[in-house]
């Protein structure tokens, strides 16, 4: 049944324009992404030069490095011949310890991803759960708590929460590891033990604002004439729910998921200090320091690709979802 | 200038009717007295080190202990809540004026322009914050102004699309129509007209923002970018107590309520001028925008800790 | 959505099954000896033993290579990859016999050509072993086992260096195919390395050519770089690591956790590397000031929770080159390193960054000297470095005025202060020393290492060095390790660098 519709050819039509649309959109925006990430990086004063060159360099021998290292190109060419390099998966190599950036940042950013994976599966589970609960029974007690509990995770600082549960967990009550990490290599089970506090520190606010958005737009989609329609016809309430409220109110809860992810990367560099993981915040937060570009500009690229991808989807969901939004 | 003042003012006030948010009011009015007054207000020296008296727990002579180096903490969090808040003030500024009018001389522009405007605001939208202010600090050093660009110049894309949806709502009045069949240039409607109805979208979306860059400067200081030892701030000595958790457990208290309090206050006094506005504006739910999140006056997010 | 019940469900069972799973162990190298897990931060700044500059590299590096020499408990030089060795021509040639039947990792062989190859890229100018090599002016291979140095004068501490960096053979295979530095570690040592990620682990298996191989009783050994304590407890109680080097601070925790908690003496010492060629510090007076102005009871606290001993001097007390003349030569005295200055001239509106690294404890330290130099009048201002580029600065670029830092011990107390207070040394910053520092220095070289004035000419070097040098020496650092003694049995004590000889997992 479901693929009759698939085949149908208005679908088809309708899928390849709404591509296109999205093509239309994402390609520029990823262009200037990586226009901003150039420009802030590369464009910087930057005595990178001199600074290898070191005490006895002499005016020629920066003159050499810096022809070395392309800087005395002109910008565009620069940024052309970075992003060229970037799209087949070199990003160059670090200033200082020589080791490719690409090496490095594959074998750290699994640990962000996984944390912000992670923690975006807790928090659609408990959003979701959380909103559509709430929504069940409007004004109920379990809606004023979790209304309530929704508030308290919007407060509290993720960091804050963290160290508390750091606290907790590392010095008070030994119940599983607070801090390190173990990669899968070594045992899901191990894994996953490290990742559930990081995972839900960063997940509790996302979720609780899911958990929000999805109540309000259910409460609106309630109200509609179609419901009253329907439950006067005599549906089941919870069919009602899930198979049309849920679907048609869906949609901000799907978009605010889409507009976090960014931050959820960003937590997770934070959440790496706290839990003391071995990710790309560590490797970014060194690089920076010591002004080494090509890291820096690697790292950004990488976060901005996921980011990219992320909103890809989201907007995919949205378009099954709500297929009669236009988007300007 | 008072004009534009008073609208949120009283509208605020009309939302205040409860203790909890005059609680709230009170809460930020505290917290940047704090901050503008500063070392007048500390009892000792934010610097001065005693190693004979570190890690001391709470005690008469000091309110809420000692640091590491003896420090004590209450001052610390006096001296820091300048850096802390000021300075997200100032992000939040740089994010106003770079959003706000743009965003409404959006509607001014040719297609391609608008177009391309539009997907510079979505790239900005596209970079986390904190790799974002790593990756200024890589180009220009480590320092509270780095810090307070690369927040404030995240922040431009949430009052771009709120000011520039204010404005299409509200360009698309009779009253405007009117002016212009009159002769009134799009320019001057803008102005005359359209900006005081959107300045008190503006303010909600401002006390959201603050609570966030709030948290990002916090979170920055944190990470050891955008604060200078030995300045304390709150995120960075929310750092050296994750340091010493083994000597001082619960250290880690202080900032942290302080950081929490000032977000919650800024959160709940956004979100009742808000509810101020929906109520005023009966604007019918659902309004088709650009932005599936904004179902009502104005796109409010909550100030979520992230950056 | 039909039945999201279903669903979520099923998320969450898969949640939970993973959350109360039990880890698969890391078995990746069989057999009866086990693997070490190790919680330390002891990953090095380089696999090479010719481009590393910082001591603590010695710790992994002697896991993966072996030294001509080696060092015995009490610090005397043994047989190593060398069985035997003898000064000939009045001390001006030393002749080493070469252990038979030796094979570097990539299968190389180890020989008389090897020792020569390896002698050779130390010497050249890149290589940072070069100033412990300068006393070799030219090699003689006797026979495929035998070789001589033919030295530029008399050399007794010789043996002594080799047992460290300054001896570590690498394959010549690898030197020759590798000329602009070597990408892996391709030694005799213990150990071969597998795995390496920087700043994070190394997974390191068994070496079976390793020449005292018998003596080795892991499989592997797998290194973690955890520097954050809580995290090392709690990888310590989770098994983890099996053994962990951890901070002053967590050792009480430790102890009451059930652990072994094992404080071994060590030669690194916590200093302040000083730039005696960069304003203020051209006037040794202003030097002596800061000397008595620093609590350094104070500062140890800090760093290192109080364990140790504060220390003037670069080395521990007990050891050879320690110096009862010194001890204690400058004790915390703020009224005293006030009237220095005020009496000194040149002591008007000083200020200057103290540059320090951006991790515990440097970061806490940096800011008590600031406070302790304040309290008697000098203005200082804090300054970040990040540890990736500290060797540069601080060593080759001669940058840094003032740097909180440490020394870690070498195998020869004379190569030490050779290091850290000699004209050329590598570690002095500022590349200076006064003319007779030099003279006692080249006094020492002249005496053998087991001769009856070898303790006092070297001890009248460390007095000249603390009176005269910039570099302020503030407290000790040994080394402590917390270890579950029913698993890890036979952890060494050595001095230099732990040896894992002998060491046995039971499970």
């Amino acid at each position: 049944m479901a693929l009759a519709v698939a085949i149908n050819p208005k679908r088809i039509s309708a899928t390849l324009r709404w591509a296109g649309a999205e093509f239309l959109r994402f390609v520029p925006v990823a262009l200037i992404s990586t226009l901003i990430t150039f420009g802030v990086t590369a464009l910087a004063p930057d005595d990178t030069a001199a600074q290898l060159a070191g005490d006895t360099g002499t005016l020629q021998e920066i003159a050499n490095l810096n022809h070395a290292f392309g800087f005395d190109q002109p910008w565009p060419q620069r940024y052309v011949t970075w992003l060229w390099h970037a799209l087949h998966g070199d990003l160059g190599v670090s200033y200082f310890t020589q080791i490719p950036v690409t090496t490095s940042i594959a074998q750290r950013f699994p640990v962000d991803l996984s944390i912000a994976i992670f923690a975006l599966v807790i928090a659609i589970v408990l959003g979701f759960g959380g909103g559509l609960l709430a929504a069940s029974r409007p004004n109920g007690v379990v809606d004023r708590a979790i209304t309530a509990l929704g508030s308290l995770a919007l407060a509290i600082p993720e960091f804050w929460l963290a160290i508390l549960l750091v606290i907790v967990f590392a010095v008070k009550v030994r119940l599983f590891p607070a801090t390190g990490y173990v990669a899968t290599s070594q045992g899901l089970g191990q894994w996953a033990r490290h990742m559930i506090l990081p995972s839900l520190t960063l997940a509790t606010p996302v979720a609780a604002v899911i958990a929000r958005q999805l109540r309000i737009s259910m409460l609106t989609e309630l109200d509609e004439n179609y419901v009253t329609g329907a439950l006067v016809r005599g549906y089941s309430r919870r069919r009602i729910l899930f198979k049309h409220v849920l679907r048609n109110g869906a949609a901000p809860a799907v978009a605010t998921v889409g507009l976090y992810t960014p931050s959820l990367l960003g937590g997770a560099v934070i959440a790496e200090r706290i839990f003391a993981l071995p990710g790309i915040g560590a490797l970014a937060i060194d690089a920076a320091q010591a002004h080494d570009i090509p890291v820096i500009q690697g790292v950004l690229l990488v976060t901005i690709a996921v980011v990219l991808v992320s909103n890809l989807t989201v907007d995919a969901l949205l378009g099954w979802l709500r297929p009669g939004v236009k988007r300007s | 200038m008072k004009a534009v003042l008073v609208k949120p003012l009283e509208l605020i006030g009309r939302a205040l009717p409860t203790t909890y948010l005059r609680i709230a009011a009170g809460i930020v009015a505290f917290m940047l007295l704090v901050g503008a007054l500063g070392s007048l207000i500390a009892p000792y020296d934010a610097l001065a080190q005693d190693s004979a008296h570190t890690f001391a727990g709470p005690s008469w002579s000091h309110l809420m202990g000692t640091d590491f180096l003896g420090r004590d903490t209450l001052s610390r969090l006096i001296v820091g809540a300048r850096p802390s808040l000021f300075s997200a003030v100032v992000a939040v500024v740089i994010g106003l004026v770079g959003g706000a009018i743009p965003g409404m001389a959006s509607v001014l522009f040719s297609r391609r322009v608008e177009f391309v405007v539009m997907r510079f605001v979505d790239a900005l939208m596209t970079i986390p914050p904190i790799v974002f202010a790593i990756a200024i600090v890589a180009g220009f050093g480590n320092g509270l102004p780095e810090a307070v660009v690369a927040i404030g110049v995240l922040m431009i894309p949430r009052f771009f699309r709120v000011v520039r949806a204010e404005t299409l709502k509200h360009a698309s009045a009779q009253y405007v129509e009117a002016a212009t069949l009159f002769g009134a240039s799009k320019p001057y409607v803008l102005r005359r007209h359209v900006w005081r109805k959107a300045v008190p979208t503006l303010g909600v979306v401002s006390a959201s923002a603050l609570g966030y860059a709030v948290l990002g400067i916090s979170g920055l200081a944190f990470l050891g970018l955008g604060e200078i030892a030995p300045q304390p701030s709150w995120g960075s000595m929310l750092s050296d107590d994750l340091t010493y958790l083994y000597q001082a457990p619960w250290a880690a208290m202080w900032p942290g309520v302080a950081i929490s309090l000032t977000v919650w206050a800024l959160n709940a006094l956004s979100d009742a001028a808000h509810t101020g506005l929906v109520r005023e504006a009966e604007v019918p739910v659902g309004t088709e925008s650009e932005a599936p999140e904004t179902q009502d006056v104005g796109s409010v997010e909550p100030a979520l800790q992230y950056v | 959505m039909r039945k999201p019940w279903k669903a979520v469900s099923a998320l969450v069972a898969l949640l939970v099954s993973l959350g109360v799973g039990v880890g698969a162990s890391a078995g990746s190298r069989a057999g009866s000896g086990g693997v070490l897990n190790w919680g330390a931060t002891i990953l090095p700044t380089t696999w090479d033993p010719v481009t590393s500059s910082a001591g603590n590299d010695g710790v992994a590096l002697n896991l993966v290579y072996a030294g001509l020499t080696g060092l015995d408990a009490k610090g005397n030089a043994v047989p190593a990859l060398a069985t035997s060795w003898k000064f000939l021509n009045g001390g001006k040639v030393i002749e080493f016999t070469l252990r038979k039947g030796v094979k570097f990792t990539d299968g190389a062989p180890f020989n008389a050509d090897a020792v020569k190859a390896n002698v050779l890229r130390g010497q050249q100018d890149t290589s940072l072993i070069a100033p412990q090599l300068n006393t070799i002016k030219s090699t003689t291979i006797v026979n495929p086992y035998v070789i001589k140095f033919n030295l530029t004068g008399q050399d007794y501490g010789l043996p002594l260096r080799l047992a460290g960096k300054t001896g570590m053979m690498v394959s010549p295979k690898a030197i020759a195919a590798t000329p602009n530095g070597l990408t892996q570690p391709d030694g005799a040592g213990p150990f071969k390395l597998t795995n390496y990620v920087s700043g994070s682990s190394a997974t390191l298996v068994k070496n079976p050519g390793y020449w005292d191989a018998k003596d080795i009783h892991l499989n592997g050994v797998d290194i973690l770089q955890i520097t954050d304590p809580q995290t090392l407890l709690a990888a310590l109680q989770s098994g983890q690591v099996d053994v962990a080097m951890i901070p002053g601070a967590i050792a009480n925790t430790a102890k009451s956790d059930g652990f072994t908690v094992k404080v071994v003496p060590s030669l690194s010492v916590a200093s302040i590397e000083v730039n005696a060629a960069m304003a203020p510090f051209t006037d040794p007076k202003i030097v002596q000031a800061i000397n008595f102005a620093l609590d350094r009871k104070a500062l140890q606290q800090t760093a290192y929770a109080g364990i140790g001993a504060v220390d003037d001097e670069p080395f521990p007390q007990g050891y050879i080159g320690y110096s009862k003349a010194v001890s204690n030569y400058y004790t915390y005295d703020p009224a005293k390193a006030k009237q220095i200055l005020a009496s000194d001239p040149n002591a008007t509106n000083i200020s200057f960054p103290i540059t320090y690294f951006p991790l515990p404890p440097y970061d806490a330290v940096a800011q008590q000297i600031q406070g302790e130099l304040a309290a008697v009048g000098i203005k200082t201002t804090l300054q970040v470095l990040p540890l990736s580029q500290a060797s540069q600065a601080v060593y080759v670029d001669h940058d840094v005025a003032f740097n909180p830092n440490g020394i870690v011990g070498r195998e020869s107390p004379l190569q030490m202060l050779q290091i850290q207070y000699a004209s050329d040394g590598l570690l002095n910053p500022c590349r200076c020393a006064q003319a007779d520092l030099t003279k006692a220095f080249a006094a020492v070289a002249q005496i053998p290492t087991d001769s009856s004035s070898y303790a006092a000419a070297l001890q009248n070097v460390t007095e000249l060095a603390v009176k005269e040098s910039a570099n302020i020496m503030l407290f000790t650092e040994p080394r402590i390790y917390a270890y579950n003694a029913a698993k890890v049995k036979g952890w060494p004590a050595d001095l230099i660098v732990p040896r894992l000889e002998g060491v046995t997992l039971s499970s």
